[in-house]
């Protein structure tokens, strides 16, 4: 059993019934038995089965529909803290089981889940949480299981531990799992470079204003842009460069700066805390936008914002 | 209750321009004192003379009406320039301002100002404090009432010229709402403390109805400075504050940080921090952080 000190982040991949409870119904029981408050995010179907199997003591199990725990990354991220911070007790550790969804969803989001996979060993780093990410081996692609092998530093099978040879750096590992991306086309609208944010915010308000965005969803679009350039002019000295462009079911906002501070990319993940931090803008940024992509290349940054557009039925 | 300043057009005290006979409805000793403030020091800057109505407990000369807008030492200009009147020179025998008298007490000022060449005779004064103590509107009847508008009437007429400017001065809590009503109509305008803030993006104003701040415009990084100032301003407001935010334009994460952190520390004197006309995404922004449980905050009806 881990320490209770640091995050720690295994996978379980399962392929039947029985595989799954033989790792979750002791993990459940050890930590309610130890006093630690236990979550289990996962599919309604394994929340049942978990439920039956732990009788009685399932009366004292945190549970939730993991496909609304967190829909994207960065909410996923937010919800786990949120779970630590209202259920965390002095001196005991927190339990997770946390199984993404990852049927149906696009190769853009496949890679993000990936990424986060991985990033969580940086952006949880410290947090007393012993997380378990089940893997069902029958219904998610081969390509997900065996990056599961690569983002988890061990994983457990029924309640023996194996550690992944397979685990990579999270820095190398992102930079190996890249998002699609497509380049700005040739007539994308361009503002800049510029050190001053009121220009960039007017820009900002036009392109969202030109592809038929209005009112609240305006408003976020043009903080999100406004927050993630406030974030790369902070150092100051520096200048960005704007560009806008729509493609079907997004406004994608490019933002280009040269010589700011490093970006990692795990930067942003993590939300505002009682004190201000340097990267507080660009989680609402990411919050804000269905897709916030950071790219170096040598001395240039890259950011690029994806803002459903008024198509997306969801706002409407 | 009646609204403060009706449907007349509202102007910040320092906006005041020669020509202008513009109403205070004040409810607290504080909001008179810092609209007199802005109103002395405007007229200080401008290069007008001032004159000052002063009641029964109104200061009694120039450097006590200095000090009690909290502007001592600062220069007056030339003897004269900054004139104290006592009202209960103009009170008859029978407790009824003498509006004739009064009015041609400020004729003359008015005429003396422009041969010294001022710009304008600037006054200031609360009409009702010339009433014996413990009067007030409430115990002046219909008569008085109306005394008090036909000297308002004739004085707009009088200053209407280039050559003065007028800032009378109500007190909500002696007068009735009717009385309140009918004087504030009597202005072509009403006036709000000066800015505590204005910049070419923001404008941050002092409000008393209720206690607080309203914040205009755009609030990033480059605001941060001026906002802190305006929330210290107001913080050792007892009871609850309201921020009206219904024509901000735009507020960073950064700038929705220190008002949570203002309403911290309210909450820590048991006090909350109301959030008036709030643009709807902004709520949504505070929900999504999880700031809408910041001790001390309420978050208001949204602005449509």
């Amino acid at each position: 059993m881990p320490d209770g000190t640091g995050f720690v982040h295994h996978a379980c991949l399962y392929g039947t019934d029985a595989e799954f409870l033989a790792m979750a119904v002791p993990f459940v029981r050890d930590g309610l038995t130890a006093g630690e408050p236990v979550l289990a995010a996962t599919t309604p179907a394994n929340i049942d089965l978990l439920r039956r199997a732990l009788g009685e003591r399932a009366h004292a199990l945190d549970t939730a529909e993991t496909a609304y725990f967190g829909r994207r990354p960065v909410e996923r991220v937010s919800a786990f803290l949120r779970y630590h911070d209202r259920r965390a007790r002095p001196g005991r550790r927190v339990r997770m089981i946390a199984e993404p969804v990852w049927n149906g969803k696009s190769a853009r989001q496949v890679a993000e889940w990936k990424r986060m996979e991985s990033g969580l060993n940086v952006v949880l780093s410290g947090l007393p949480v012993w997380m378990i990410c089940p893997y069902d081996t029958r219904s998610t692609p081969d390509d997900v299981v065996r990056a599961a092998c690569a983002t988890h530093p061990a994983r457990v099978d029924g309640e023996r531990l194996i550690p992944c040879s397979a685990y990579a750096d999270p820095g190398a590992y992102v930079a190996g799992v890249p998002l699609p991306r497509a380049p700005a086309p040739p007539g994308a609208a361009r503002c800049g470079p510029t050190a001053r944010v009121p220009v960039l915010r007017a820009f900002a308000r036009d392109r969202a204003a030109a592809a038929g965005l209005a009112g609240e969803r305006l408003a976020l679009a043009v903080l999100a842009v406004c927050e993630a350039a406030g974030y790369l002019l902070a150092p100051g000295d520096v200048r960005v460069a704007l560009r806008a462009w729509e493609e079907p079911g997004a406004l994608v906002y490019e933002l280009l700066c040269a010589g700011s501070r490093p970006v990692h990319a795990f930067a942003g993940f993590r939300p505002p805390g009682r004190e201000a931090a340097p990267e507080d803008g660009l989680w609402l940024a990411r919050t804000l936008t269905d897709s916030l992509d950071i790219r170096t290349q040598g001395p240039l940054t890259r950011l690029t914002l994806h803002i459903p557009d008024p198509h997306d039925a969801e706002r409407l | 209750m009646v609204h403060p300043h009706g449907v007349r057009q509202r102007v910040h005290v320092g906006d005041l321009q020669p020509g202008d006979h513009a109403c205070l409805l004040f409810e607290s000793d504080e909001e008179r004192a810092s609209t007199l403030r802005d109103f002395v020091r405007g007229g200080l800057a401008a290069e007008d003379k001032i004159l000052y109505l002063s009641g029964g407990r109104g200061p009694a000369g120039p450097d006590a009406l200095l000090d009690a807008c909290r502007l001592p030492g600062l220069p007056a200009g030339p003897a004269g320039r900054v004139e104290v009147v006592r009202l209960a020179e103009f009170v008859s025998g029978r407790g009824h301002l003498e509006t004739l008298a009064l009015l041609r007490r400020l004729r003359t000022a008015a005429r003396r100002s422009r041969e010294e060449g001022y710009r304008a005779l600037r006054v200031a004064g609360e009409p009702c404090a010339a009433l014996p103590d413990g009067r007030g509107p409430r115990v002046l009847g219909a008569l008085g009432v109306a005394r008090l508008l036909r000297y308002e009437a004739m004085l707009a007429e009088e200053f209407a010229g280039a050559g003065a400017l007028a800032l009378c001065q109500y007190d909500t809590r002696c007068c009735e709402p009717a009385a309140l009503a009918a004087f504030a109509s009597a202005h072509a305008r009403s006036v709000e403390a000066d800015p505590l803030v204005r910049t070419e993006d923001l404008t941050v104003v002092r409000t008393y109805r209720p206690q607080g701040l309203r914040i205009e415009g755009v609030v990033d990084a480059g605001a941060y400075r001026h906002l802190r100032d305006a929330l210290r301003s107001v913080a050792a407001v007892r009871g609850d504050v309201c921020l009206e935010l219904s024509r901000l334009e735009f507020l960073d994460l950064g700038g929705v940080r220190l008002l949570m952190t203002f309403a911290r520390a309210r909450a820590a004197r048991h006090c909350t921090v109301e959030l008036a006309g709030m643009p709807a995404h902004l709520r949504q922004v505070i929900t999504l952080v999880g700031w809408d449980r910041t001790p001390g905050l309420r978050l208001g009806a949204a602005h449509a």
